[in-house]
């Protein structure tokens, strides 16, 4: 072999030696207390960063913090996918953050309140990720389901709200602040809602066009991906099918359920729901919308098991008609959040379209049935989609609250940057794509445009698991919550665009959250003293061990 | 020519069991992954039942030998699934998307054809100069640029700074068409397709158009051309008559095989310049598991692969015999 | 003084060839970097920076603290090329060994004992071939996990196609030489005629690969990161242009997107040059692919 080449090999292999040591070796500490008593180490699952940046920065802020504690702290990268297998479902992690939305259907807290902390969903595959397990709280959770009167409902939230701040099991880490932008010179009367922000119902009902234009543009990335109200899984698609279709109920801007499609309705039992339905009601294709309607929809939701509509029906046993006008809804159990999680989130389908499509396609077709057009009862009527050009909705003049503009049209772009460029060059009136910090200075440039703000209802969420150690110990569990710099991480990585939290009802859903919990985060200092205090040891080197006899 | 048309047909059938291990490859692959598709939908409402049922509708209950049969079949039908994203037909999803690509690789690599030739010929004819030094410098940069960083630079310069052409995607959003085929010629669509057809182009270009120069360089030096030039034929078409013809064939055939490879860069293409063409799909179908757009999209790619490997190779035996017969 | 004469010898010998000692230099001065790397980075890469007032110092341009200017985040540039370095070359080196390894021993085998071996090795070389390499990249390590392993594995798994079969061809036509045919004659065992006799003079052309694959290998790591699947805790060149490009800030912060592309041309071009790859590469009648 030639010398030169020799020498390259030579190089090489000496290069790859030394890089893999420095890469790859890692250090060992020395101990001097007793190996056993060590606390274990603590396995943070983060998301990548091409995942959610966000999610990725917060995890290596809040791993600096709990190493400066002296807990020995691992952060792994994983894919979304198998984060959410091994953790929401399998519940295997130690901790991980999740990023939960906050959607319509969860302003009545049974979501945050129950189905995130109540014992009987903790086992696998359920949403009590952390797996918390506190009687006292069952039965409050349990009371605040069942029991219908609303201003006792909001007694045992308040005092669940309480004691979920003090054991911190799944600590909410920050809101953000939903901001979208909208042409102020051509519209105005602009309804940012809880969760959706531009995207409302209440926002396309009342925005009420300025000037000649009475058709309203506005800008998505990502082009809507099925109207089928019976499957869709995506918030976009969600949105337009929210407004093409009438449900009885409507929550309203201040998360209090109003009739809507119902003239009115009524608790007669603790199991029964009395609905009658409005007068003169039509479809976009001129019959008019009946009980029957309203029935069919609901039995054909339960036997098809549709995706979407099933979760929201679930404690429903029956519907019955009363007369041509009225309805009851038969619960299995007592259920109080059924009518703003379920009457107020299923469009009324018409039946004379749908039961054609079912007898034809049977269950499965039908859950795959694109539904082009969709004809349904709401405000807007759906106009054409040309898939990735643009999706027209016309204003519905039948309607018995006709919207103030003439048309909506939803134009994708291909990404956040361009939603911008279109904002600022008048393509666009409006966008219900929340925007960067970035992107919120260059909308500020634009005197035609103004921007909306609300604090999300939803919020990032640290889940720890209770199930194994440490976090089976409620003061380490209170000391790490502590150490979180929330502010810290609103400044740094969220620009400001983004509050505190501290309860699992956010501040903004006035009615249901509680002001007066123990606000746990951003002091360090306390995080420390509740450690020492509780007999926790250091080493020289700063890594903690239990307290003796523990 | 009778083992030529032997060679190929045994290359058809080589191409067939290709496809078959692909599909088979890429179906194994994903089933046998950490978390599955409806954990990109978790957050969205969804309980254990409803789970329960789309799992089922989706066929992923059943044991893995027999989703592999019912798979295989449905492939042989052209039925690759429903996307777990969009709820329509596979195919359908990328259906859409294939033209889009397709017309951004003929552009790229009639860029990259145009470019590997004039250029090679250029350098061939300024030889020993310092122009000859420095474009030979230059292409070798270009071809150790990362193609995406390249569209990177691209977009900073004529789409942020000098703002004169669009800063990605395929069209301006809300303009309208009234068909495919006026789109695909509109200027709209031009101005957006110039930067990565530019960008992938000249990537593509860069080998072959060494191949060509060196070609040149090695072809001029052959008696023939001596004799040419001795008979008193002008420069100028000894050039073009006799030495192109013959650097031209290496050279042809480099750029085949660049074609191949330059699917896979296509990728990193459309995802800077957010081309809503098959590779950006499967970037984003891999990133939400969506198995069946992801399988699709792959074995659309690899199908163009085997193609353009195939030319590759029929070119191949075209200029050296003696590969046929192995 | 024999050592010296060697040293000498070589020394001349390179100069002789410019373009790989330029090649060897900036190949060298990557690796020196990349070994002290850690000595070399002002900052850690990860770390975001303060000014005195407790700001952050978001996008700033290069400056006396900040040779390369600052991310979105506040981390320092010029550390993460610094740092970035070694994962470039870990991978490149890394990956190139393995695969020259595997493809030129395959190419031996195949090309020596012929027929039914050489065919189904070549039928397996063949569909390989028709595999994408990219997607299949991104599939495999998506699915795998995104890391520095799985991305030497996946580059690994395809790469060694076209060293197997440039390696095949040259033993094929070593095959027919006489000073083979004597071995045999004279005895010798297959495994001792392919590793004593053949391989020795294959040697070159692998060299040549090992250098070419380090480049190819690099630019895969790169693509791959900035797709998003690189090493998600590990700082590289790749995931520098990731940030950059999804913070949308690209435009306003050249400091942060022109030196990964930089570094990159550099040490893949390095790669090209010590293989002579110019000459190599150009001459299609070696058949590289």
């Amino acid at each position: 072999m030639k010398s030169k080449y020799r020498m390259i090999i030579i190089l090489m292999l000496l290069g790859l030696l030394t890089l893999s040591l420095s890469v790859f070796g890692e250090g060992n500490k020395s101990i001097s207390l007793p190996e056993e008593a060590k606390v274990p180490q603590i396995n943070y699952w983060i998301t990548s960063q091409t995942y959610d940046p966000v999610r990725y920065e917060i995890g290596l802020m809040v791993a600096e913090k709990w190493k400066e504690l002296g807990f020995d702290v691992k952060t792994t990268c994983l894919e979304w996918a198998t984060m959410s297998s091994k953790g929401m479902k399998a519940h295997e992690h130690d901790v991980f953050m999740i990023q939960w939305g906050g959607k319509a259907e969860r302003i009545d807290p049974f979501h945050w309140l129950y189905t995130l902390h109540h014992s009987s969903e903790a086992a696998s595959g359920k949403y009590n990720v952390a797996g918390y397990e506190n009687p006292e709280y069952d039965k409050l959770a349990e009371g605040f389901v069942t029991n219908t009167d609303l201003e006792k409902r909001r007694e045992y939230a308040f005092k669940m709200q309480e004691i979920l701040a003090h054991d911190v099991p799944q600590p909410p880490i920050v809101h953000r602040v939903v901001t979208h932008a909208y042409n102020k010179d051509d519209f105005e009367n602009v309804v940012m809602a809880m969760g959706e922000g531009l995207n409302s119902f209440w926002n396309w009902i009342n925005i009420t066009p300025k000037g000649d234009r009475k058709i309203l543009k506005y800008g998505y990335v990502g082009d809507i991906k099925l109207l089928n109200p019976l499957t869709t899984k995506t918030g976009a698609d969600i949105y337009i099918l929210n407004i093409i279709y009438d449900p009885l109920i409507r929550i309203d801007v201040n998360g209090k359920p109003q009739p809507w499609a119902a003239e009115s309705y009524k608790q007669i039992d603790e199991r029964t729901v009395e609905v009658v339905l409005r007068d003169n009601m039509k479809f976009h294709d001129g019959t008019p919308v009946t009980v029957d309607d309203v029935k069919y929809t609901f039995d054909l939701a339960k036997e098809v098991k549709a995706p979407y509509y099933s979760s929201k029906i679930k404690y429903l046993k029956e519907v019955k008609i009363v007369d041509n006008k009225t309805l009851r809804f038969v619960l299995v159990e007592p259920f109080a959040p059924f009518i703003s999680n379920g009457l107020a989130l299923v469009g009324i389908l018409p039946k004379h379209i749908w039961e054609k499509q079912y007898i034809e396609k049977g269950a499965e077709g039908l859950l795959n049935w694109d539904n082009q057009p969709p004809i349904g009862s709401g405000p807007f009527k759906f106009g054409y989609w040309r898939p990735n050009e643009e999706l027209k909705l016309v204003k519905n003049d039948e309607h018995f609250n006709p919207p103030k503009i003439e048309g909506l049209v939803r134009i994708p772009y291909a990404q956040a940057y361009g939603v911008v460029q279109g904002l600022k060059a008048k393509e666009i009136d409006g966008s219900g794509w929340s925007l960067l910090p970035l992107q919120i200075e260059e909308v500020k440039d634009a005197r035609h445009l103004s921007l909306g703000r609300i604090d999300d209802q939803g919020y990032y969420m640290l889940h720890y698991n209770l199930r194994v150690a440490p976090f089976d110990d409620i003061n380490i569990r209170r000391a790490l919550t502590y150490a979180i710099p929330k502010k810290k991480i609103v400044q740094l990585i969220f620009e400001d665009l983004a509050v505190p939290a501290y309860s699992v009802v956010a501040p903004v859903n006035k009615f249901w959250h509680n002001p007066g919990i123990e606000k746990v985060g951003d002091n360090i200092e306390k995080a420390k003293s509740i450690l020492e205090e509780s007999g926790f040891r250091w080493d020289i080197d700063g890594h903690i061990y239990y307290p003796e006899n523990y | 020519m009778n083992g030529f048309l032997k060679y190929f047909y045994k290359r058809l059938l080589q191409i067939i069991l290709t496809m078959f291990i692909l599909i088979t490859l890429l179906f194994f692959m994903f089933r046998v992954v950490p978390g599955d598709p409806l954990s990109m939908y978790i957050d969205s409402g969804l309980d254990e039942e409803a789970t329960e049922v789309l799992l089922q509708q989706y066929g992923l209950d059943k044991p893995i030998p027999e989703q592999y049969i019912i798979y295989l079949k449905k492939v042989l039908r052209g039925d690759f699934g429903i996307s777990f994203q969009y709820g329509k037909p596979a195919i359908n999803v990328i259906g859409g998307r294939f033209w889009n690509t397709f017309i951004l690789m003929i552009a790229s690599l009639f860029i990259a054809f145009f470019t590997g030739i004039v250029g090679g010929v250029f350098l061939a004819w300024k030889r020993e100069t310092l122009i000859d030094s420095l474009g030979t410098t230059i292409v070798l940069i270009v071809r150790s640029a990362p193609v995406f960083w390249t569209g990177m630079i691209f977009l900073s310069l004529f789409a942020f700074r000098l703002k004169i052409l669009p800063l990605g995607g395929m069209n301006t959003p809300g303009t309208y068409f009234p068909n495919q085929l006026v789109k695909f010629f509109s200027i709209d669509f031009l101005r957006h397709l110039i930067l990565p057809a530019l960008t992938a182009g000249i990537h593509s270009a860069a080998t072959p158009l060494l191949v060509m120069r060196t070609s040149i360089l090695e072809v001029i030096k052959e008696d023939f051309v001596e004799l040419a030039r001795a008979k008193g034929i002008k420069e100028n078409q000894i050039l073009f008559k006799h030495v192109m013809r013959n650097a031209l064939l290496p050279t042809v055939t480099v750029f085949a095989v660049q074609a191949g490879l330059a699917i896979g860069g296509i990728v990193l293409v459309e995802t800077v310049f957010r081309w809503p063409g098959m590779g950006r799909e499967i970037v984003l179908a891999v990133a939400a598991r969506d198995y069946p757009v992801a399988q699709t999209a792959f074995f659309l790619i690899g199908t163009m692969t085997v193609i353009f490997n195939l030319i590759a190779d029929i070119l191949y035996a075209y200029i050296d015999p003696r590969v046929v017969w192995n | 003084m024999f050592r010296i004469e060697i040293i000498k010898n070589t020394i001349r010998f390179l100069k002789q060839d410019k373009l790989r000692m330029i090649g060897i230099s900036i190949f060298l001065f990557f690796l020196v970097i990349a070994i002290f790397a850690v000595y070399i980075a002002p900052y850690n890469p990860m770390e975001m920076n303060f000014d005195g007032d407790g700001n952050l110092k978001r996008l700033q341009p290069p400056s006396k603290d900040h040779l390369l200017g600052t991310t979105y985040m506040g981390r320092d540039v010029f550390s993460q090329m610094i740092i970035g370095s070694r994962i470039a070359l870990l991978v490149g080196i890394l990956s190139a060994f393995c695969v020259v390894f595997i493809g030129t021993n395959i190419g031996l085998i195949s090309g020596y004992y012929g027929g039914k071996i050489d065919n189904i090795i070549m039928r397996i070389v063949d569909i390989i071939y028709g595999i994408p390499f990219l997607p299949f990249a991104l599939i495999l390590v998506a699915i795998l996990g995104p890391g520095v392993k799985n991305i030497i594995i996946a580059i690994v798994l395809i790469t060694w196609r076209n060293t197997a079969r440039v390696i095949r061809s040259q033993v094929l036509t070593l095959k027919t030489r006489t000073f083979i045919e004597a071995a045999k004659v004279s005895g010798a065992g297959d495994l001792r005629i392919i590793y004593k006799y053949i391989a020795p003079n294959v040697m070159p052309l692998s060299i040549v690969y090992i250098s070419l694959t380090m480049g190819s290998a690099i630019m895969t790591e790169v693509s791959l990161s900035f797709l998003g699947y690189g090493d998600p805790l590990l700082p590289s060149w790749g995931k520098i242009l990731y940030s950059c490009y999804s913070s949308q800030a690209m435009f306003k912060a050249w400091w942060w997107m022109v030196p990964p592309g930089i570094a990159i041309i550099l040490l893949v071009l390095s790669g090209f040059l010590m293989g002579r790859g110019l000459e190599e590469i150009a001459n299609p009648k070696l058949r590289i692919r």
